[in-house]
């Protein structure tokens, strides 16, 4: 089978707020598909509905080639999810913890000294989890999402919140699974992570994808040519159209020593977000 | 059923309610206060006749009630019922495994009893039975309570008044004939009979005390199962 996940027609309303109109896509083994959108786009909504814990109002959904409203104790064995909250039970170890779901799956021990290795946690691995910082919880909830070898991973913004150096080892535990081909979706807000991670993106504003495709082919395609972004000595930002006239105007003011640094104009997920909906994401700064 | 699945709840339940002191200290308190007056009264028979009875109906009743409505609500506010359910694990099974946990641990805490209560081999054999009886019912309204309940405050404010309600039920008939009369149909006022009539100070119909525990038992089964049925999944 080529793709992991189908949606056809997706829809969702909660009372009269449509959360997802009609959201059709497909995601082929072993990609990293990136959901992007800002707080109350349909995220969350769209994962929850992929891992059967809601149901669509229409539309069709297949995982592994099954409906998604037919969803049965064996297909969650195929599956990880790190979702909004981390279900961790607070009073228990990290390994206790992971001992829960090993049983579960029927896995040993052994295993869970793996997967503890390979998210750094074995030194920590007695530790409750009350007592752990929000990085190692979050890398904790990432081994327990592992742990049965997904053949998909269902990520619900992993990185949000966490400092750059777990940010980054996670990134780095996703790019490996994909690797070993896991099927990987994950949303998030943040258009960096998804241009670094993903090997498709998804726009997702108002219930609806907007954009789609690889984030490279995406910034291509929505290229500014021949434009440059000024800053004076006042910190101001100038955008400046490379012809005759913007020449000019840029040659006067390096006269009168008012520029601070001249740069290029890059495309990048964010300005293309804006592009299309007009609207920046929380905490991320424009470059257009 | 699948028994991997209860062995995991039953390892997750375990080893949180070891960690639990609140819990721990909801089913231990009782045998200790009931140790505490029985040497601040032991030199008056008929006081600790009348006492202990009703902290080991208290110990019957709110404990499980308290613990298990806690335990649900619990799971279900910080969502780790949900990562359950969704790992496999069906409503029933989870309930089982709790239940299957705690019970365990209630039977362990009220061995201590004994060492007040100096029965013989048959009226403990009769006291552990009804004493199952009793954590089965009230664990059962522990679990609709639990159901029902948004999060852990809203349990506490019905819990515990319905908790106390039906646990102090029999103290209260003892000075009141009326309220002696209306509460033989409950299981705690029943079970605190049998433990008075063990310490020889009057005789009461094991058969028709059994009669009543299985008919408040099948209730409460009924009420588990509509209450069940009517929320949905125990996750939401």
């Amino acid at each position: 089978m080529e793709h992991s996940i189908i949606t056809e027609c997706l829809c969702k309303s909660f009372g009269e707020k449509q959360v997802l109109n009609s959201i059709s896509l497909k995601v082929k083994k072993g990609e990293i598909f990136g959901l992007l959108g800002p707080s109350g786009a349909g995220k969350t909504t769209f994962l929850n509905i992929l891992t059967g814990q809601i149901q669509a109002d229409s539309g069709k959904g297949l995982i592994f080639g099954q409906n998604i409203r037919e969803f049965t104790a064996q297909m969650y064995t195929r599956i990880g999810m790190l979702l909004d909250n981390c279900g961790l039970y607070a009073r228990l170890s990290g390994y206790q913890n992971l001992k829960i779901m090993s049983i579960i799956y029927g896995l040993s021990d052994d295993e869970i000294i793996e997967v503890l290795k390979e998210v750094e946690l074995l030194a920590d691995k007695d530790k409750a989890v009350f007592r752990m910082s929000k990085g190692m919880q979050q890398r904790l909830a990432f081994a327990k999402a592992i742990l049965n070898k997904p053949e998909i991973l269902f990520l619900d913004e992993p990185t949000t919140g966490l400092d750059p150096v777990t940010t980054g080892y996670i990134h780095n535990m996703i790019k490996k699974l994909a690797e070993k081909g896991t099927t990987i979706i994950l949303t998030t807000h943040n258009m960096d992570e998804a241009a670094k991670l993903c090997d498709n993106v998804g726009m997702l504003y108002e219930g609806k994808i907007v954009e789609y495709g690889n984030p490279q082919e995406l910034c291509y395609r929505y290229r500014v040519e021949n434009l440059f972004r000024v800053i004076s000595n006042d910190d101001e930002e100038i955008y400046i159209e490379n012809n005759e006239s913007g020449r000019k105007k840029a040659a006067e003011m390096l006269v009168h020593n008012e520029i601070k640094s001249i740069h290029t104009v890059e495309t990048t997920l964010q300005t293309i977000f804006v592009k299309l909906t007009g609207k920046e994401l929380e905490n991320e700064s424009s470059s257009y | 059923m699948n028994r991997h699945h209860i062995k995991a709840v039953m390892y997750k339940q375990f080893c949180d309610t070891l960690k639990n002191k609140l819990l721990l200290l909801l089913i231990f308190m009782y045998p200790v206060l009931a140790y505490i007056f029985y040497f601040l009264l032991k030199d008056t028979q008929e006081a600790v006749n009348i006492v202990i009875p009703i902290f080991i109906t208290m110990h019957i009743i709110m404990a499980p009630i308290v613990c298990m409505s806690s335990i649900i609500s619990e799971e279900k506010e910080k969502n780790t019922i949900k990562v359950l359910l969704f790992s496999g694990i069906r409503s029933y099974e989870y309930l089982l495994g709790v239940a299957g946990v705690l019970m365990g641990i209630l039977i362990v805490s009220v061995i201590p009893y004994l060492f007040i209560l100096k029965f013989d081999t048959e009226q403990t054999l009769l006291f552990f039975y009804f004493i199952i009886l009793g954590f089965v019912c009230s664990m059962l309204l522990g679990s609709v309570i639990g159901i029902m309940s948004k999060n852990q405050m809203s349990v506490g404010t019905i819990s515990s008044p319905l908790s106390m309600f039906i646990g102090l039920l029999p103290m209260a008939s003892i000075f009141n004939d009326s309220v002696d009369k209306a509460s033989k149909i409950l299981y705690s006022k029943r079970i605190y009979d049998v433990v008075y009539s063990f310490m020889g100070e009057m005789k009461t119909d094991i058969g028709i005390d059994t009669g009543v525990c299985v008919a408040n038992m099948a209730v409460l089964i009924l009420v588990f199962c509509f209450v069940y049925t009517k929320s949905g999944k125990m996750s939401q």
